[in-house]
């Protein structure tokens, strides 16, 4: 089988727009959490989201692109953008395949067209389909680069884009592709999304805290990151720059609940990535986690960790990066991904942001307020979705 | 005042990213680069801003821009 390996990444997210300003910002520690404009005091549990501010799609996009797109397949373009860029393919791979993870479509064109139907029968605009479909972000990019090769959207709720990047390294590593361009999108925050979230009582007021002792709740985020993994083989024929290495990917699901998560699917999970990989759990040392930053997730997650690496555990340097770009849905396993494999090649976890205490009931070693120095080869990240649906990335470091 | 004309020929520019200037009535969609997408996107902006509706068969008839301000003229002047 073929090896895999990461030749162009970018991101837009809450704490950056790019790789280089979104792993500054992680170091950093810093939460690209702000107020939700235009929401009554009181409408809400919660006031902050990691959004997005400043997107000017026109500024990267053709009028074409941008007239048939909308925030969620612009986030995914701009991002893909940066991606291949640095990946600087002078001839683009024969067979380029696109998998891409969304898991709400483009809400923010979708919700206002339908709330104004039913509010006062008016009509609504022959675009809202070709915008709003969730895998609009999938074929704007593959028609905007040509890529030819196989192109879908998966949406598996909060692991869709987790999902997405396991597929396109199996896609790679069987021989049936020699390169892919993928990740996560998301736009979820529109009012009507909001209020779903606050029904469901599982966002923070105050901020997400993964893994601290005082967490109560996730934040919702927004954005898109992009990966091109392309064949070793052909990333070495053309010297291009790598990296990172993928070398496992692990799903399983918990077939148990619908938002209560088993435990015994994320061991699974984890456990199959690094039997993809062929390697045994003391060769892992960096965990980036779902972390979510909700009671429950973290604390079973924490527990499906230990059952897990057993003895392991206390060696393994667990971050959760969700507490800084917040959780983007279908976007967070592919910002997560990106930062586990900047975490390996710069031999650097960035901290769990804006927590200074942690649970000591998870027998955890979380990163908190400062970096800490990576020495290890391999790292997973972990994604685990609401239906119980769970991805695994297992990802070593190129040198 | 804007006539029906100059406003078609506004919503037509404004569609493909054309400059009104150098639209004129004999040129026919298909020369402007519409595509079917294009045709529903322009017809639902006719229709919302002159408040009037355009069935799938006059839709079919529309071929140049003179074709699309002379169908408007004629239904805007029947509402009125």
């Amino acid at each position: 089988m073929r090896r895999v390996v990461v030749t162009g990444m970018g991101c837009v997210t809450s704490i950056g727009a790019n790789l280089d300003s979104f792993w500054s910002a992680l170091l950093r520690g810093e939460q690209g959490i702000s107020p939700l404009p235009g929401i009554e005091p009181g409408d809400l549990r919660f006031t902050h989201a990691a959004q997005v501010h400043h997107f000017d799609p026109a500024q990267y996009l053709s009028p074409d692109i941008t007239k048939v797109s909308e925030r969620s397949s612009q986030f995914a373009l701009v991002a893909a953008q940066q991606a291949i860029l640095q990946a600087a393919w002078k001839n683009p791979p024969q067979m380029v395949a696109t998998i891409l993870g969304c898991s709400t479509g483009g809400r923010s064109i979708e919700e206002p067209e339908t709330a104004m139907l039913y509010r006062t029968g008016g009509r609504v605009h022959p675009l809202t389909v070709p915008r709003s479909m969730a895998s609009s972000g999938t074929a704007l990019l593959a028609m905007q680069h040509g890529f030819s090769g196989p192109a879908f959207t998966l949406s598996t709720a909060c692991a869709s884009g987790a999902h997405a990047i396991g597929l396109a390294f199996q896609a790679i590593r069987s021989g049936s592709v020699d390169a892919a361009v993928t990740g996560g999108h998301e736009a979820p925050l529109t009012y009507g999304f909001l209020k779903a979230w606050d029904s469901l009582r599982v966002v923070s007021k105050s901020g997400s805290k993964p893994f601290a002792a005082d967490r109560d709740g996730m934040t919702l985020g927004e954005g898109a990151a992009m990966l091109v993994l392309e064949s070793y083989d052909h990333a070495t024929a053309r010297n291009a720059e790598i990296f990172g290495e993928v070398v496992g990917f692990g799903m399983s699901c918990d077939a148990s609940h619908m938002t209560q998560p088993s435990g015994s699917g994320a061991v699974q999970a984890m456990q199959a990535a690094m039997r993809d990989a062929g390697i045994t759990p003391e060769q892992i040392g960096h965990i980036n986690a779902h972390g979510t930053g909700t009671v429950v997730n973290d604390d079973v997650e924490a527990k499906a960790i230990h059952a897990a690496f057993g003895a392991h555990t206390s060696a393994l340097v667990v971050t959760s990066t969700k507490a800084a770009h917040g959780h983007a849905m279908g976007a967070s396993g592919a910002m997560e991904a990106l930062a586990a494999v900047q975490a390996l090649r710069e031999e650097t976890a960035p901290p769990t942001a804006g927590i200074t205490e942690v649970d000591g009931s998870l027998r955890l070693d979380i990163v908190m307020e400062t970096p800490r120095t990576l020495t290890t080869e391999f790292a997973l990240s972990n994604s685990f979705a609401f239906g119980g649906m769970n991805a695994v990335l297992a990802f070593r470091a190129f040198r | 005042m804007t006539t029906i004309a100059e406003r078609c020929l506004s919503l037509i520019a404004n569609q493909k990213a054309l400059s009104v200037e150098t639209l004129r009535p004999d040129q026919t969609l298909e020369e402007l680069q519409f595509d079917s997408l294009d045709k529903v996107t322009l017809v639902f902006d006719i229709e919302e801003e002159f408040h009037l509706s355009i069935s799938d068969a006059e839709l079919a008839q529309l071929h140049t821009l003179g074709d699309i301000i002379n169908g408007v003229t004629r239904k805007a002047t029947e509402a009125a």
